[in-house]
């Protein structure tokens, strides 16, 4: 029968068009038809905030999760949520991020087991940037403003930097930037043209904040992995691996799609004073304890920081790698497979 | 037996009732100290939605059955005489205890699931929120109970139950 | 059976209990369960009932749906509304049903500060139908008119389903905004006109007051609206001036309406615990059909029945008119049963691709398929602004009285629908102004 994939974001974000779409599209082509899923997005099936008991449960059999949403059953993953301000090229984060969860972390690999759920890595959105109704350059001019950030790390930066971080939900970001309620926010730069920011956000500072890593965009569900072939669950893994770099590439297109058009709506792009940056290289150091208090005390890793130090050594590592690849995604998935994936044994993974 | 019922249901009730001035209390402090003192009240979103907005909803299903204030659309069933009526209120009570019989199981499953992880939710202060989980099985599971009650009041020819509900817009 | 067949006979099923009196949103959620039961079996069925109903009610944007139902309940209980009345019939009594229209200008005005149909609905039901019952209007009229009239939230801005169109379908949401405004004028105006029209021909539905005021008396009348005047100013300012989101805004209404009625020292502890307990009675009552219908999309969306609908429409070629017609009637089809913003991720997929490719302009669809949402809210069987409004007047007026006050303006939003598709400039040219 076929199988149902659950995507709580609509078909234009990138983790669903150029993540679940064509990995849907290409598992159907090299299984000549047997493996087959009907696409559910845009959450008319699951949204974030219960696809992990969906995907227990079987309602999907594939979906995304957002890590960040269940981090007492995802301390792990929530570490490398904390670790967000490392590193800026998506593609190259993406491929971090799985060979990290999928070949250097047992406790990544254990929490998956443990919720019936199977990992095949993660993917990285482009690096987030400020965009605010006033110019900021300036840490004075950052000073009092109220920002909506996407997670607990960036609060942590906004609080640092002398701004206040304000909780105001995804769908609600446009009213409350039109209207003044928030003073900025921090996104990818495609928000700008997806979520019609420009509208109200007339300045983007060009502040490389980091970028949304903590998130499996190919996560299936147990039940439905015990019941696949080896050779099919081959055929989701090498399609995963070249998936989770197709999204990633597809937030930097839709940044650049973006940036096309800024000129129309009267945008203008400002890179950040020196003391903004060195505040932002000081708030990582300063930043580190707490992570590492934050990953004994509550999500229970014992030893936190081997793991930290690998995460940013593999980031390191793709950066090198995929600095001389530009856009090349064939290339960037071959080099993916020889370094991550082609380790992974179907008969064994996640069972 | 009906004591018991008006007691319970008459408590969560007024749970219910201080969680919604709550919310409103709440939302009205993080406006205010958003924009007064440009420091907004830590926690409101997650308060609100996992803690608030399920008691609010879940809480007091049953005393709204008591009251017999739950939607149906009477088209036909008015016409029929009193006895096939009562009849066909306990059919209803019937599905009514079975859907919220299988909600008590699944939310209280979900609710021990949760509170065995420790569920908690990350802004930038984080919020324990497992124990919301279980207004949800307690609700529902209250509500079970009265229909059952009431199912079978009904069947063996007593309608107090009915008789004892009275819709708020007759007071 | 196939899962079409499990689909329809779903609704089949939903349509018997329905009409053996079981509560609405108890039929919707057992049927769905029932279905997913026989199409995936029992552990996802089970896993469905794990996951739809805490993550529907744990959301911060349905928030507003208890707080204005609050406010509307503080307002009628602490007499706050009593003045602003006392100023329509003066003003309107002259116009067949005036105290009617009246609702709907009340409506589309509040529109302005709530993004959703269910919330504007609830503000205004406790507030406007009392008075019509009183002043003796027909039941079925004086309920419906403020059932449908509600519809307008999500037509006017701020709509939480232009915002989630605009994100899904990538259009400028302050272009999708701007062209809600005169289609949500529209709405309002065609429901007026209704209203004169049905009470014109048939006087005994909205008895006149045979009040004959001089304009003095006129004017003195809005000595009393110092309540409502500082409610609307509080959160209209509020909204417009960056203070507090819509979301926000009914918590604020609220709040503010219980200081008014401090002030007015119209608040008592009774006034005070009977707008709690009414307040209660309807959340709870709306959010368990609310989740019945969200348990339904599930099945529909599994079941494949939207696909199975949509795609009868894209396959015959027939033009963009037949289209949209056609598209329309499977969106009147889905509405029936399904709530709003279910019926809108489950259709958004296919239509959207067809529509773009028959060139139809994205924020014309976008409005359309508020309108075809909003009409979604009044239909039977699963009207959700119908419930809200049952919920309010208990046992005084059955189900079937408000469906049948609806029929009309039900009749008043095709006409206006067939417009809005016959003359996109009705939609279009406020936005081609922001170029
Ligand atoms: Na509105
Ligand atoms: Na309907």
């Amino acid at each position: 029968a076929e199988g149902r994939f659950a995507a709580f974001l609509p078909p234009a974000n990138p983790v669903v068009g150029q993540g679940a779409e064509p990995f849907i599209e290409r598992v159907a082509k090299d299984t000549n038809g047997e493996l087959t899923y009907k696409l559910f997005a845009g959450g008319a099936l699951l949204g974030g905030k219960n696809m992990v008991e969906g995907l227990q449960t079987g309602v999907a059999d594939i979906g995304q999760i957002v890590f960040g949403y269940f981090p007492a059953e995802f301390p792990y993953a929530t570490l490398i949520a904390d670790m967000a301000i490392y590193g800026s090229n998506a593609p190259a984060i993406a491929a971090a991020v799985s060979e990290f969860a999928l070949l250097n972390c047992e406790g990544c690999l254990a929490e998956f087991k443990k919720l019936g759920l199977v990992h095949m890595g993660g993917t990285s959105t482009s690096p987030y940037v400020l965009m605010s109704r006033d110019k900021i350059e300036t840490l004075d001019e950052l000073k009092g403003k109220k920002v909506r950030t996407p997670g607990a790390l960036w609060d942590r930066w906004v609080r640092a930097a002398g701004g206040t971080p304000v909780n105001i939900s995804a769908g609600e970001i446009y009213e409350a930037m039109s209207r003044g309620q928030v003073d900025a926010v921090l996104n990818a730069f495609g928000a700008m043209k997806s979520h019609s920011l420009w509208d109200a956000a007339k300045h983007v500072t060009n502040l490389q904040l980091g970028t949304y890593r903590s998130w499996g965009i190919f996560t299936v569900s147990a039940r439905h992995w015990e019941g696949l072939s080896p050779a099919h669950r081959r055929v989701l893994l090498d399609n995963a691996a070249r998936g989770i770099l197709q999204a990633a590439l597809g937030y930097i297109a839709t940044d650049d799609a973006a940036r096309a058009e800024i000129g129309q709506h009267n945008v203008s792009v400002h890179e950040p004073s020196d003391g903004m940056r060195q505040q932002l290289a000081e708030f990582l150091k300063t930043d580190r304890p707490n992570i590492i208090e934050n990953a004994k005390t509550k999500l229970n890793i014992a030893e936190p920081e081997p793991l930290m130090e690998k995460f940013v050594a593999l980031v390191e590592k793709w950066e090198a790698l995929y600095a001389p690849l530009g856009k090349d995604l064939d290339k960037m998935t071959e080099l993916l497979m020889q370094e991550v994936f082609s380790k992974i044994d179907e008969n064994t993974h996640g069972l | 037996m009906l004591g018991f019922f008006r007691w319970s249901t008459e408590t969560c009730l007024r749970l219910s009732g201080v969680a919604l001035l709550l919310m409103m209390v709440q939302i009205n402090l993080d406006v205010l100290g958003r924009y007064l003192l440009n420091e907004p009240l830590p926690g409101t979103t997650e308060i609100v939605t996992a803690y608030l907005m399920v008691a609010i909803v879940f809480l007091p299903l049953a005393r709204v059955e008591m009251a017999d204030a739950h939607i149906s659309v009477d088209l036909i069933a008015q016409f029929l005489p009193v006895g096939a009526q009562l009849r066909l209120q306990a059919l209803a009570c019937a599905a009514g205890a079975a859907f919220f019989g299988l909600l008590t199981g699944s939310s209280w499953q979900s609710a021990m699931a949760k509170y065995r992880i420790g569920e908690y939710v990350m802004g930038e202060f984080s919020v324990v929120v497992w124990p919301s989980r279980f207004f949800v099985p307690l609700g529902c599971g209250l509500m079970t109970a009265l229909l059952l009650y009431k199912g079978w009041r009904l069947l063996i020819g007593d309608d107090a139950l009915v008789r004892d509900a009275s819709g708020p817009a007759e007071h | 059976m196939s899962g079409l067949e499990i689909g329809f006979g779903s609704l089949g099923v939903l349509l018997l209990l329905m009409l053996l009196r079981v509560p609405v949103g108890i039929a919707l959620g057992l049927v769905a369960y029932g279905g997913i039961y026989l199409l995936l079996g029992p552990v996802a069925a089970w896993g469905i009932l794990t996951a739809i109903p805490y993550d529907f009610t744990a959301h911060w944007t349905l928030s507003s749906v208890p707080m204005f139902l609050l406010m509307g309940y503080v307002c009628f209980h602490a007499q706050l509304t009593e003045g602003l009345f006392r100023v329509a019939r003066a003003w309107l009594s002259w116009l067949p049903g005036g105290l009617a229209v009246a609702s709907v200008g009340a409506s589309a005005a509040f529109s302005a500060v709530t993004g959703s149909s269910v919330a504007c609905a609830a503000a205004m039901g406790r507030i406007v139908v009392p008075e019509m019952l009183r002043a003796n209007y027909d039941k079925g009229l004086a309920t419906g008119v403020v059932a449908a009239a509600g519809t307008i939230g999500s037509m006017i801005p701020p709509s939480i389903i232009l915002l989630i169109y605009g994100i899904f379908a990538e259009v400028p949401i302050g272009k999708l905004f701007v062209a809600g405004i005169l289609p949500g004028l529209l709405s309002a105006f065609m429901f007026g006109l209704m209203i004169v029209i049905r009470v014109s021909r048939n006087p005994e539905l909205a008895p006149t007051t045979s009040v004959r005021e001089t304009l003095a008396e006129k004017l003195a009348a809005f000595r009393g609206t110092w309540p409502v005047i500082v409610l609307v100013i509080g959160v209209f300012g509020g909204l417009f001036g960056g203070v507090f989101t819509p979301t926000e805004a009914g918590a604020v209404g609220a709040g503010l309406a219980f200081l008014i009625a401090f002030a007015q020292r119209t608040l008592t502890r009774k006034t005070m615990g009977q707008a709690v307990l009414e307040t209660l009675y309807s959340t709870s009552s709306i959010f368990i059909i609310a989740i019945g219908a969200a348990l339904l999309t599930r099945l529909m969306a599994l079941a494949g029945v939207a696909d199975y609908l949509s795609d009868l429409v894209v396959q015959h070629e027939v033009g963009t008119i037949g289209l949209l017609i056609g598209i329309s009637v499977v969106y009147l089809i889905l509405g029936m049963f399904l709530d709003p913003i279910g019926i809108m991720l489950l259709t958004l997929p296919i239509f959207l691709p067809v529509v773009q490719h028959v060139g139809v302009d994205l924020i014309w669809f976008g409005i359309l398929l508020a309108k075809y949402l909003e009409i979604a809210l009044i239909t039977p069987p699963v009207g959700l602004n119908v419930f809200v409004i049952k919920g309010m007047v208990g046992n005084l007026v059955s189900t079937a009285t408000i469906y049948r006050g609806v029929m009309w303006f039900l009749v008043a939003d095709l006409i206006t629908l067939g417009l809005l598709i016959g003359f996109p400039a009705i939609t279009l040219t406020l936005p081609s102004l922001m170029d």
